[in-house]
């Protein structure tokens, strides 16, 4: 069930963009909003545009949660190989040498985990996006995947240090095998699965992560519709327009305990008491 | 589970059993947000209470209202904001003030005062027998005499005050020596005995009046200064106001709360008004909605839009509902010194490139449509202005072809905005304006104090969207103060979009002078005019103020000068509930 969910996300947000009727970022006034009101009208009341307005601006609602899709899927995903690419490097590294490298490295761990998330999520978000000089959605992958690779690094540590000592790695050694290749051919194929299952749980948090971000006004900026900033955007017209809220919310969720459940089946499956 | 259970099934049996709790808990947060959403509880269709129905003004009881952020100051020398002034207005009194019309008359002066021949000296005659309030600061009871109202002025125009109100008595003889220490007095000062006092100023200045009716020049007891530095704490000064007004500071509990009790020797003699007046700080937006529903709250002025619309479309509320057009003027204000806004032809094709109608729609009908400085209820406003500030695409693309921009510009626009999701979302609607006449817009998004502080230095910030609020109802204090070219600093200007215009300052500085009143207003309409033309800011719109205050509260109104101004405010009591049943019969939203 977890891997249903989690293929139908991934597809939606890959065929994000080719599904959408509309450009996101395109103002519908005459069509989409009240002009009494200044509301955006509801789903089926403006025709062309299934799920309606998103807001006072009257943008087509359908076409932005489809490519809001592509943008929190992708955040979700690259920064999840970032933190990847880092954890697992360093988890391997340091368990598998040691000594002080393994020191320096664990203490290096720490480090990061006592740096208040938020506040650098802030700091760099204003450093980098305002001063414009990186595409706004790059810095958010590597805000999320820059603080994010302990426990993975932490993890792969642990399990290398004990593929180390098994007779399959001690017999590559003895036969004169560079460590790159014991490293890369030997013990990663071994470590492997609770690894991905962590990286899927990993998927869940960031896509958590990235939409609290945009609700906060730190993530992906105007028009770019992620499902966190339209969660902010439509905060303030709860009252009247409550599916605005709510359906991107529910996605959140659905994505959210799609990628929980596919991530414990995998721990599950790779578990070796089992 | 058990050990015989095959490996498969016993796998996807535990998969199962963890899924399960989320599966549930899902199921019933969906189902508890679908009953949420049919079952919202009715809001009541009208007040909560209503009064009692006394016909004759009375004294007494406690009336509430509230502030959208934290109060600045009391020190009428250094408050510069309206929050601060809802509760300044209560504690002190100017020699001048506004009547519900809108027109200057004298208040703690006992009349008008006499302005001379060459319209350069003032003579103000005090109100006798006017008491500062009850005060330790006192050794007994103390008359405002003409004394405190030049002390008053002078510690307001005192380098070490930092008051942000002094430039607008720089007219006054004497003013330069004495900021620069040279006198220890104004020269353009004179009490001329207890309870007369005349002003000289240099040149003659229409505004000098209008000036004087300011909160800044609302005189202040020199003991109360004098007792708190002693006490080695000046500042305190801003905590513990003391003044001559309808209503005595009792407490400030920052953060939380002012409030004020019942002047019961205030020099306008039988005069009703509540016991006790509380101003709740941070209060607006939701919070504030449900507690005036409640019945907690006397007067609602911040209206969220979906409140607001249901307010407007709730009968029972509308004998209790002002809306009503405010002296706020809103635009984007384009940085002249700055390209692409240095030609004049780019920006006229902003000005006729926003579609203020759909500005309108998107504040509800609470942004309406302006095309020039001045709002419709300030003198010299012009109908008929021929203007070019209007929404109309064609000539804004003609424009652009006329500053040479045929096909956009290719760099794009950085549009400095505040904080806040509203903001971005007005930008957003603009920016798309532009857009379609090839001016592309970047945002960026400050605090509301780097806003401020950014756009006023020159060669800063090249576009961003601007609102002025008048201080007093004169067309100066918007064409003069925006865009004379002496309010160009190099920090804090208060002309922003840094636009020079000599033949415009000339007609600006013959208009504050000139003494006929047609005639003056002929050369603000001649600089409105230029200023419309010349599009240092596209014009946007003027606001809409919507108000609503309880059944109970008598003689309310909005303010034409003042906003929130509760000092004439009397309660019907006792306050009487209303049934809920009472609106739902036959009434229709």
């Amino acid at each position: 069930m977890g891997a249903l969910l989690v293929s139908v996300i991934t597809l939606t947000g890959l065929l994000g963009p080719v599904l959408a009727p509309h450009d996101p970022a395109e103002q519908f006034r005459e069509a989409l909003i009240d002009p009494d009101t200044g509301l955006p009208l509801g789903p089926g009341e403006a025709q062309g545009h299934l799920l309606g307005g998103d807001g006072p601006l009257g943008r087509d609602e359908l076409s932005r949660l489809l490519h809001g899709a592509t943008v929190s899927m992708s955040v979700a995903y690259l920064a999840t190989g970032l933190a990847l690419l880092i954890g697992v490097a360093i988890g391997l590294l340091s368990g598998y040498f040691q000594g002080w490298l393994d020191l320096g490295a664990m203490r290096f761990v720490d480090l990061v985990l006592s740096m208040p998330f938020l506040l650098i999520a802030i700091v760099l978000q204003k450093v980098w996006v305002v001063e414009g000089t990186v595409a706004p959605l790059l810095v958010l992958c590597v805000i999320l995947g820059g603080l994010s690779w302990t426990t993975l690094a932490r993890v792969t540590r642990a399990k290398t240090m004990e593929a180390r000592s098994q007779e399959y790695v001690q017999a590559a050694q003895a036969l004169g095998v560079s460590h790159a290749r014991i490293l890369v051919r030997h013990i990663l194929p071994n470590i492997a699965g609770p690894i991905i299952a962590l990286a899927t749980l990993m998927v869940a948090r960031m896509i958590i992560a990235e939409s609290a971000l945009s609700f906060l006004g730190l993530g992906v900026r105007p028009p770019t519709a992620s499902w966190g900033s339209m969660l902010s955007e439509s905060e303030s017209l709860k009252i009247a327009a409550p599916h605005l809220l709510l359906v991107p919310a529910a996605l959140i969720a659905t994505a959210v305990f799609g990628f929980n459940l596919f991530g414990e089946g995998l721990r599950d499956a790779f578990d070796p008491k089992e | 589970m058990t050990p015989s259970t095959p490996r498969s099934r016993r796998h996807a049996e535990g998969a199962l059993r963890r899924a399960l709790p989320g599966v549930l808990l899902t199921l019933a947060a969906v189902c508890c947000g679908a009953y949420a959403l049919t079952h919202i509880p009715e809001r009541p269709q009208g007040p909560r209470y209503v009064g009692a129905g006394n016909a004759t003004p009375r004294t007494g009881g406690t009336f509430v209202f509230g502030a959208g952020s934290d109060l600045h100051s009391l020190d009428p020398h250094i408050a510069y904001d309206a929050n601060s002034y809802m509760a300044i207005r209560l504690v002190f009194d100017g020699l001048l003030d506004y009547d519900e019309q809108g027109q200057m008359v004298p208040s703690l002066a006992s009349a008008m005062p006499e302005v001379s021949e060459d319209g350069r000296t003032f003579t103000f005659h005090l109100r006798e027998g006017v008491l500062f309030h009850e005060s330790p600061v006192f050794d007994g009871p103390r008359e405002l005499v003409a004394e405190d109202v030049r002390w008053s002025l002078e510690r307001l125009l005192h380098p070490d005050t930092g008051s942000p109100g002094v430039s607008f008595f720089a007219r006054l003889r004497g003013f330069d020596d004495f900021r620069a220490g040279r006198t220890p007095h104004i020269a353009g000062i004179d009490v001329r005995g207890r309870y007369e006092v005349a002003f000289t100023l240099d040149q003659a200045d229409q505004t000098f009046l209008s000036a004087m009716a300011m909160v800044f020049a609302y005189p202040v007891p020199h003991e109360n200064y004098e007792h708190h530095i002693a006490q080695g704490d000046p500042g305190a000064v801003e905590r513990n106001p003391v003044g001559t007004g309808p209503f005595v500071f009792e407490a400030w509990e920052r953060g939380v709360q002012l409030t004020f009790t019942r002047n019961k020797r205030y020099w306008e003699r039988n005069r009703p008004n509540p016991d006790r007046m509380v101003l709740i700080e941070q209060l607006s937006g939701e919070t504030a909605v449900g507690r005036f529903s409640n019945g907690d709250l006397d007067v609602l002025t911040s209206l969220p839009a979906v409140h607001y619309l249901f307010f407007k479309h709730a009968p029972a509320w509308a004998p209790y509902m002002a809306e009503e057009p405010e002296a706020t003027i809103r635009g984007l204000c384009m940085n002249t010194g700055m390209a692409p806004f240095d030609n004049v032809h780019v920006r006229r094709a902003v000005a006729a490139a926003i579609d203020r109608e759909a500005m309108r729609v998107m504040a509800q009908g609470r942004a309406l449509p302006a095309g020039q400085i001045l709002p419709p209820m300030i003198p010299g406003y012009d109908p008929g202005l021929p203007s070019l500030q209007r929404y109309d695409l064609a000539r804004a693309q003609e424009e652009m072809r006329l500053a040479g921009y045929p096909n956009g510009i290719e760099e794009p626009v950085t549009a400095w905005i505040g904080e806040g999701q509203g903001s971005l979302v007005a930008a957003q609607l603009w920016g798309a304006n532009l857009e379609r006449i090839g001016i592309h817009v970047e945002y960026r998004q400050v605090a509301f104090s780097v806003y401020l502080e950014e756009t006023g230095k020159p060669g800063q910030a090249q576009l961003f969207p601007s609102a002025w609020n008048m201080d007093f109802p004169d067309p100066s204090n918007f064409l003069e103060i925006l865009f004379h070219s002496q309010n160009i600093h190099p920090t804090a200007s208060e002309n922003r979009s840094f636009y020079r215009n000599p033949e415009l300052d000339a007609l600006l500085d013959q208009a504050r002078g000139e003494p006929d009143r047609e005639r003056r207003l002929a050369l603000y309409r001649q600089a409105n005019d230029i200023v419309s033309r010349d599009a240092p800011w596209a014009f946007l719109s003027n606001d809409l103020g919507a108000e609503l205050w309880q059944p109970y509260v008598m003689n309310y109104r909005p303010h034409p000068v003042w906003s929130n101004d509760y000092r004439n405010v009397w309660l019907d009591l006792p306050r009487v509930r209303v049934a809920d049943s009472t609106y739902t019969e036959g009434a229709t939203p």
